[in-house]
């Protein structure tokens, strides 16, 4: 892997490239899933290939291959510089770096236990039990899956770096449907359709006790279907870690991403509410509010020491006491927007993707309080819990968020169970809402996925938090 | 390109390596190349090529699957020798028969495939954006957007005698458009390079974005809405990906669960796939390899059949009508649980947009939906923004234009009450399938919040 890198990096400075990086990544993946207690899919898949990205004439070419012989690099190699040249007349200014030293290092994310070394009767063993124990009158669909993935990856670059990393992780949920007469309700757990992946082995599925948790999960599903709806009120509003990840994603990782500010998903994703000239002024929420950018926390999906432009990370503060202060990006976006080095959150699909800026878990910093306390000084609110629908629009501004379940609080009490909960503001409103934010003990990194980018990588991402409180948020049902 | 002889070799490697079992190998070549260009200047180049091979081996009702890039014929003898491996510790699974023989669409000229993207994708990419950046630029407003060009042949082939092939193209631009607070983007895809008039699109969303500028606020209600193509487009994929869904059916969280033969929708309303249909995105056969099957899912506004995959084909007791998802030309196939149309149409009407706003009292004008989500899926309960630009109509008249919206509806609701219908359909995209749709006028679309822009 690692002479394959450097010969394409060697072959496209020999074309005339001014800069040049190669990623060659081997990936072993495997998904199980059983649905009803049979075994629904069996799958596993091994891809290895490599991207080369190139500067030439001051533009980008990306070429990509999984065809390995000699031929196929050079092939690849001059599709990249061949793109690259025929940008040229649609170009105004060239493409800049911000500066990184070289690097000579290889990392391994830590793992327990190899989930590949785990025989895939066990795993069928713990999701028919899983799926089986799910299996109560009144649910439709009692689904069990289990995740795991390891990449190989060698980064060179014409700079001098050489980088091999190993990345692997693991991930595991329950689902549950429960059909009524026009009406549907689902439980997850832990996550919703992202399966909660972590950057550890076999011990994060040992961790969540599918298993004892199945019950619970088909239980609450067709309760739902009797609950009552969520009423319409504007209240305090206390959000799970599951459901608050993704608000986070959409409401602050993504408005954030230097390139989505400097219009590069403008024909696809959208923009952001946020120019470059907020950073160090806007105040984006209450003095509560502390958002990172950390990808040398341990165990999550995003945890890596280099990103996929050979930055070495480092925790990146977004937001300090309700203030922004920092923005997720690249080496030409941090060039392009005067910020110095790269926040290192550049991360590609796989091989045959160009890198993009992801958020490598971007995370709400842990309050003071402890979760009961949290819940006992609230008067009246609600407790949401899992996401089952999101949506905001194309400058991430206004958002709809959609919970699996509510239950309501009264008098510092978690009370009735309501179906169909829903939840909408403006971003900075929102966030300026936020008065309490439970403590360590209850913060955790949740693993998703996101599509971005043309064509969309599936990319990975992470989040941590904990339980949250925003207080006056407007909710109501699926019907308002 | 590798061509049907090399991939059926490869092919026949593989299967040989199966032994008792039965076994399906599905193969995809591509060659995807986008170049994406942000405020006037390209800042993405792509070329993205690959082989890739899913091997799927069967015994009885115990399966294997197995996905590999594989450039060589030994990597696809990997992939059966390793789902082999894979089945020895499968449990039973759901039935699911192995489609039998040769599936019998026509080779010498392959639906969907223009070899004019094979031999100028790149000039053609490069010219475009040239192109479209000049002619918005020459309007006012800053350019943004992509031109993608793809060339895939996909082959299936099986222990059973099932052998399909085909090669097929791709080719979409998209013009962004931003001026101070104007915003619009046209779209055009089809697979063959001379169907995108270049200069039209450009000229489209430069008008478009400077008619979007300085919007005012409105407050968020139930209003009548004229939808032009891109945004009625979305209505229909989510009802087609939704409802039409075998396995939601199955599941029963899809409408026609318990509605098939009844009125769904308004009864001037048709919905249709056809995947061999010229005007859309053809392909001739499903990750599975079975030769699609055109499909009426609403008729009149009463809903008629759901579109089958083998294994819920076998489920329901009928065979499958083709349409085991095609994902990304990068996954070689091979079956999923969903069912899915890919290849939607919807009769088009006698109305003009003309017609529709000089019908409609108060009302908006709504270009595209973004950000569009399930809340419920039964009744099609959908959230969204309004995107590229929503305009006022006041008697009779678009008055100008206004800031976005949020809307929360069952979209089987506002299709209950279609009061026109166009002429003319258009190709939208939406995923890795399209829709062909006019714009329509609905009675009502409940909006519920309202953004700043």
């Amino acid at each position: 892997m690692r002479d394959t890198a450097q010969k394409a990096v060697h072959l496209a400075e020999g074309m005339g490239a001014s800069y040049a990086d190669c990623r060659v990544v081997q990936r072993e993946s495997e998904f199980i899933s059983v649905k009803n207690g049979e075994v629904e899919e069996l799958a596993s898949g091994d891809d290895l290939g490599l991207g080369v990205r190139v500067i030439v004439d001051g533009g980008w070419g990306f070429a990509s291959t999984n065809r390995l012989s000699s031929a196929g690099v050079e092939d690849c190699v001059r599709r990249a510089g061949e793109i690259a040249a025929s940008g040229a007349r649609v170009r105004k200014k060239p493409v800049r770096l911000a500066d990184e030293p070289a690097h000579v290092d290889s990392w391994e994310r830590p793992v327990e236990v190899d989930p590949f070394e785990v025989d895939d009767a066990a795993k069928l063993d713990l999701l028919t039990r899983s799926s089986r124990a799910m299996m109560q009158q009144g649910v439709a669909v009692a689904r069990a899956v289990l995740v795991f993935s390891r990449d190989t990856q060698v980064f060179a670059n014409s700079e001098g770096s050489l980088i091999r990393q190993v990345l692997t992780e693991s991930g595991g949920s329950l689902y549950a449907l429960a059909v009524g007469r026009g009406n549907t309700q689902v439980r997850t757990y832990p996550c919703t359709v992202w399966h909660d992946i972590q950057g550890k082995g076999w011990e994060a599925i040992q961790q969540r006790d599918l298993l004892g948790n199945a019950p619970r999960v088909a239980s609450e599903a067709v309760q739902l279907l009797s609950a009552r709806p969520c009423p319409e009120m504007v209240t305090d509003v206390i959000i799970a870690p599951n459901e608050l990840a993704l608000q986070i994603h959409e409401s602050i990782g993504h408005a954030v991403e230097a390139d989505r500010i400097l219009g590069h998903e403008a024909d696809f994703a959208g923009t952001s509410f946020i120019s470059p000239d907020m950073v160090g002024d806007f105040r984006y929420g209450s003095e509560k509010v502390n958002v990172f950018a950390d990808p040398t926390l341990p165990g999550s999906r995003t945890s890596f020491k280099y990103d996929d432009e050979g930055v070495k990370t480092r925790r990146v503060d977004i937001i300090n006491e309700g203030k922004l202060v920092g923005l997720t990006t690249s080496r030409e976006t941090a060039f392009e927007l005067g910020l110095g080095r790269s926040g290192g959150c550049m991360r590609a699909n796989n091989y045959d993707h160009i890198p993009l800026v992801r958020m490598p878990n971007v995370s709400l910093a842990p309050g003071d309080v402890s979760f009961e306390e949290l819940i006992a000084s609230t008067e009246e609110g609600i407790l949401l819990d899992q996401n089952r629908s999101w949506s905001i629009d194309d400058r991430r501004l206004n958002f709809q968020f959609g919970s699996e379940v509510g239950w309501l609080i009264e008098d510092g009490e978690i009370g009735e169970m309501v179906r169909d909960p829903i939840y909408a503001d403006m971003t900075p409103d929102f966030w300026a809402k936020c008065d309490a934010i439970a403590d360590e003990d209850d913060w955790r990194v949740i693993g998703y996925a996101c599509g971005k980018g043309t064509p969309s990588q599936d990319g990975r991402v992470a989040h941590g938090c904990s339980h949250a409180r925003f207080s006056g948020v407007k909710v109501g049902a699926k019907e308002r | 390109m590798m061509g049907k002889q090399e991939m059926k070799s490869m092919a026949e490697a593989g299967l040989k390596e199966a032994g008792e079992y039965s076994a399906e190998v599905h193969l995809s070549s591509a060659l995807y190349e986008l170049t994406r260009f942000a405020d006037g200047q390209i800042h993405q180049n792509i070329s993205m090529d690959g082989l890739n091979v899913t091997a799927c081996l069967y015994d009885g009702r115990r399966s294997g699957r197995v996905h590999l890039s594989a450039a060589t014929t030994d990597r696809v003898r990997q992939a059966v020798q390793q789902a082999a491996e894979k089945l020895r510790y499968a449990d039973e699974g759901p039935k699911r028969p192995m489609p039998l023989a040769e599936q019998g669409y026509c080779e010498e000229d392959p639906p969907g495939f223009d070899e004019e993207v094979v031999r100028r994708g790149t000039q053609w990419r490069a010219q475009a954006v040239e192109a479209a950046v000049k002619e918005v630029e020459s309007r006012g407003p800053r350019a943004y957007g992509r031109a993608i060009t793809e060339v895939t042949e996909r082959l299936s082939m099986n222990t059973s005698g099932l052998l399909s092939y085909a090669p097929r193209t791709r080719c979409d631009l998209v013009v962004a458009t931003i001026r101070d607070t104007g915003y619009s983007c046209s779209e055009r895809h089809a697979y063959s390079l001379s169907d995108i008039d270049v200069k039209e699109t450009a000229q489209e969303s430069a008008a478009g974005c400077n008619r979007a500028r300085d919007p005012k606020e409105l407050e968020p209600q139930e209003y009548p809405v004229v939808l032009l193509p891109y945004a009625a487009a979305d209505l229909f994929s989510f009802v087609g990906r939704l409802g039409a869904n075998s396995q939601a059916v199955l599941e029963g969280r899809s409408f026609m669960s318990d509605s098939l033969g009844q009125q769904v929708i308004s009864e001037g309303i048709s919905l249709w796939d056809d995947a061999f249909d010229r005007r859309g995105r053809p392909i001739p056969f499903d990750a599975e390899g079975v030769k699609k099957q055109p499909v009426t899912i609403i008729e009149g506004g009463v809903a008629v059949s759901p579109v089958y995959n083998q294994t819920t084909g076998a489920q329901q007791g009928v065979p499958s009508t083709g349409h085991s998802p095609v994902g990304s030309a990068f996954a070689a196939g091979g079956g999923s649980p969903q069912a899915v149309p890919q290849n939607l149409f919807v009769a088009g009407g006698e109305d003009t947009v003309a017609d529709m706003i000089a019908d409609t009292s108060l009302g908006l004008l709504v270009t595209s939906l973004h950000y569009t989500r399930t809340v419920e899926p039964k009744e099609v309960v959908v959230t969204g923004m309004t995107r590229n630009g929503t305009f006022l109509i006041r008697e009779g008249e678009v008055v100008g234009p206004v800031r976005n919206l949020r809307f929360t509806d069952s979209y089987l609701r506002i299709l209950n009450d279609v009061t026109h219908l166009g002429q003319q359909g258009m190709n939208c995209s939406q995923g890795v399938g399209s829709v062909h749709v006019p714009a329509m006028r609905v009675g009502s679309m409940r909006f519920t919040e309202k953004t700043d822009f």
